[in-house]
């Protein structure tokens, strides 16, 4: 019981992700001695750059780099954001990581490189038909991880 | 942080008590911060063989459900005996119902900031649904859900 408890948190730009960690940090690590209790790992999972179309066409290598450039960038800036927050609530055993890749794969491969104990991730809310048709990151994760998994979902009104 | 954990007759929602306690998610000072709940199906008077009758008279009715209370009674002694091993303060509670529904209700009713199921471990069966119990409050309950998987999975790993 005395071993601290590894959390792997995915993160990426939208506004369910950015409230699961939020959430984290405060539910978890709001008291002085959370650091030697809880690890926070943060992972972002970087889209490949040929991952999100079909390329097709002469030329169509050359807009590779441009889109990674952007993807880079994107990737850099949710990991500051989440930085600059744990900063705030002074959080300091936290790790950031961004790793390229489907959000599935990652995060589950996340989850056994740092021996994780929970994963949590963020949830779209999405009817059945909607999940079925676009997939969905928590439902995978919920079923292949190999560790415990807490699904936060924005709530739906304030009540 | 008010923790409901859903409790049965599983051996895999008392691991999930457990798990729930080691990895100090429970917060030892704070009063009122863990809630067991175990809810109890309705029975289904219908179902039992008892000879040439199609109904269950009045007096098995009564002796089922005198076991039932009494399993439930001796489910929340376990409880109980854990968290007092574990130095934990819990507040265990008996609500008569679907599960799923009651778990639900009881997450809004007390406010509960995070709600603590087991998990039967299908997940080496791809696409497998989690358990009815677990799929209904992931989808449903008005807080963050966490899903605690068996002890024999979480082993596999290390």
């Amino acid at each position: 019981m005395a071993a601290e408890t590894v959390m792997v948190v995915g993160m990426d730009e939208s506004e369910h992700s950015q409230y699961a960690f939020h959430w984290t940090i405060e539910h978890f690590f709001s008291n002085s001695n959370s650091s030697s209790i809880f690890k926070l790992v943060v992972v972002h999972a970087k889209p490949s750059p040929t991952s999100s179309f079909a390329l097709a066409g002469p030329g169509a290598i050359d807009v590779i780099p441009y889109i990674d450039f952007d993807l880079k960038k994107t990737a850099s800036r949710i990991i500051e954001h989440a930085k600059t927050f744990c900063e705030n609530k002074s959080v300091d055993n936290v790790h950031f990581e961004i790793v390229e890749g489907d959000p599935r794969s990652v995060l589950c491969d996340s989850v056994e490189r740092h021996k994780a104990d929970m994963l949590i991730v963020g949830s779209h809310g999405y009817g059945t038909f909607k999940r079925a048709v676009l997939g969905s990151v928590s439902d995978y994760c919920a079923h292949h991880a190999h560790c415990s998994v807490m699904i936060v979902k924005k709530p739906k009104s304030n009540h | 942080m008010k923790i409901l954990v859903a409790v049965d007759e599983s051996e895999e929602s008392m691991h999930a008590l457990m798990w729930t306690i080691d990895h100090h998610l429970v917060s030892a000072n704070e009063i009122d911060s863990l809630v067991v709940l175990h809810v109890q199906k309705p029975l289904e008077l219908y179902a039992y063989p008892i000879g040439p009758a199609v109904y269950a008279s009045a007096v098995v009715i009564d002796s089922v459900k005198k076991a039932q209370q009494q399993d439930s009674e001796e489910l929340l002694i376990r409880v109980k005996e854990i968290c007092r091993n574990k130095r934990i303060e819990s507040h265990t509670v008996i609500i008569d119902g679907d599960p799923k529904e009651i778990i639900c209700q009881t997450i809004d009713q007390m406010n509960i900031d995070l709600v603590v199921l087991g998990s039967r471990g299908q997940g080496m069966i791809k696409r497998a649904l989690l358990g009815s119990v677990s799929d209904y409050c992931a989808h449903h309950a008005n807080c963050p859900v966490l899903i605690v998987r068996p002890r024999k999975e979480q082993e596999q790993r290390s």
